[in-house]
């Protein structure tokens, strides 16, 4: 895709819009000017002259741009509702991970899986923290390709991050005479895990960077 | 559907491809090439700015799409709904209501 295309990619991208709407809009425009430039060098254009011809009929910049600014039903709901998308969604879904944890473990005692509750705590243990950073590198790759402000993005990974080291899960297996327990609190968070889960979650950001 | 108010020229493109589309399904670049045929060249205009005025239409219920794969393209065949032939019907008499009262005023102008 030539570079204007990309342009008004970008253009439309930072303006809001939905990106499926966006890359279905550049995919029409360039199969648009490749008709254009087919048709006129079938007519006997030179393929240069065919191709300048095709964008100028395609429109200017801000010709192609404009109108699909005006309608703000192509914004994307990231657009819209940045901290429901960014903050508010992540932070359910890891509310709701951590709720299933526990029920699968509840779930888990009540089978003939009881006495590997503690390795099968330990999993949830680790799976809660896995999931803040999963669910940041999925807010960065949103937010990247609706070319986002990271405002609301970061703010939504600090959250996750803050939730998962506040996290404390206590699982005890049942002993002869005692009964088991599983119990989850929450805490102050512990600066290492909290430092870790912090540079591990933005290291797509680093890298990035790095490349760019 | 019934169309927005449409003070002169606005709503003419819609009018244009409304009515092209009811004859049959069309991609963009046929579309601006039958609106280019059927008006002698006379109307012309960036030709990608059709595509916010279909994807809109479509939006609104008023065409349909669907997608084919020719010569390795996608193509993205637009047609009218049963909603677009009645916003087309509304849009038309709205047009024709427009073009009386101006060759009337222009036949005969009527001062206050």
């Amino acid at each position: 895709m030539p570079d204007r295309l990309l342009a008004l990619r970008e253009d439309l991208l930072r303006a809001g819009l939905a990106p499926r709407h966006v890359e279905r809009y550049l995919a029409e425009l360039s199969d648009h000017r490749a008709d254009i430039a087919e048709n006129l060098h079938a007519a006997g254009l030179a393929p240069e002259a065919a191709h300048a011809e095709a964008e100028r009929r395609l429109g200017a910049h801000d010709a192609l741009l404009l109108p699909m600014l005006a309608d703000r039903r192509f914004r994307s709901p990231a657009a819209r509702w940045p901290a429901l998308f960014y903050l508010l969604l992540p932070l359910a879904i890891q509310a709701a991970i951590i709720l299933a944890g526990i029920l699968a473990l509840l779930l888990a005692a009540a089978t003939n899986l009881r006495p590997a509750i503690a390795d099968l705590g330990d999993i949830l243990a680790l799976v809660l923290l896995a999931a803040p950073i999963v669910l940041a590198w999925l807010i960065l790759v949103a937010a990247h390709r609706r070319r986002a402000g990271l405002h609301w993005p970061l703010l939504g990974i600090a959250a996750g991050i803050l939730l998962a080291a506040a996290l404390r899960l206590h699982v005890a297996a049942p002993m002869p005479g005692a009964a088991g327990q599983i119990g989850l609190t929450l805490g102050l968070p512990a600066p290492l895990p909290l430092l870790v889960l912090a540079l591990v979650s933005l290291l797509p950001l680093s890298l990035h960077r790095r490349l760019e | 559907m019934a169309p927005n108010s449409s003070p002169f020229l606005n709503g003419v493109p819609e009018l244009l491809v409304l009515r092209l589309l009811r004859d049959r399904e069309m991609y963009g670049y046929e579309i601006v090439q039958a609106i280019r045929g059927a008006s002698g060249e006379t109307i012309s205009f960036a030709e990608g700015v059709i595509y916010p005025l279909l994807h809109a239409l479509e939006r609104d219920g008023a065409l349909t799409t669907r997608r084919q794969i020719i010569n390795g393209r996608s193509r993205v065949y637009y047609s009218v709904t049963p909603a677009g032939t009645g916003r087309l019907q509304a849009l038309a008499e709205q047009w024709q209501n427009l073009n009386q009262t101006i060759a009337a005023i222009l036949a005969e102008p009527r001062h206050a």
